[in-house]
């Protein structure tokens, strides 16, 4: 099964990685980037060990890293993790 | 000093949303904690702010949001010393 992720809308690159870090699929910026792998994996690695509430069961759903103009969002399924390079548009400030 | 950083952290928490804050040094050590924030997520916290500024070096620390059901964290590196922000969900 092929997932479209560089069909995301800003999308500017994208990569696969199975659990052991290894690149699955890759695409745009991120394209065959093991080091930036890596980091990304160790990344998934600790935030799954920081209890987001006092329950124990909950795990997160998604990790943003976020520059002034880019940012990475990653999600972890079915033993593969996710990333996406996408621009960063900040929404405008609502102003009462 | 420790009573900036007290009231710093005394600060954040009172913003309406904010569920717990944590401080941490760059070795991990819990410089401060209140409320859900657990002080033994420190070192996991200053980690994955490392891990993060080392995606791309040339640019400042970035900002890390990890979301769950349950609320979310936000994680930023300033200088040596890095802040999580607990939020409960919306």
């Amino acid at each position: 099964m092929t997932v479209p992720l560089d069909r995301i809308p800003d999308s500017l690159g994208y990569l696969v990685l199975a659990d052991d870090g290894a690149v699955i699929n890759s695409g745009g910026d991120l394209e065959n980037n093991e080091d930036i792998a890596k980091l990304f994996l160790q990344m998934v690695h600790t935030a799954s060990r920081i209890p987001l509430s006092s329950s124990k069961k909950d795990k997160y759903r998604k990790i943003s890293v976020v520059w002034d103009n880019f940012m990475y969002v990653i999600t972890v399924s079915q033993h593969k993790v996710f990333i996406s390079k996408r621009k960063y548009i900040p929404p405008d400030p609502v102003t009462a | 000093m420790e009573r900036n950083l007290d009231k710093h952290l005394d600060d954040t928490f009172r913003v309406p949303g904010v569920a717990g804050v944590i401080c941490a040094d760059e070795h991990g050590f819990c410089l401060g904690a209140k409320g859900v924030a657990n002080r033994e997520s420190s070192g996991h916290i200053a980690n994955i702010a490392d891990s993060a500024s080392k995606l791309n070096p040339s640019l400042p620390n970035p900002v890390i949001s990890i979301e769950g059901e349950g609320g979310s964290i936000l994680i930023k590196k300033e200088d040596n010393i890095t802040m999580g922000i607990y939020k409960a969900p919306n």
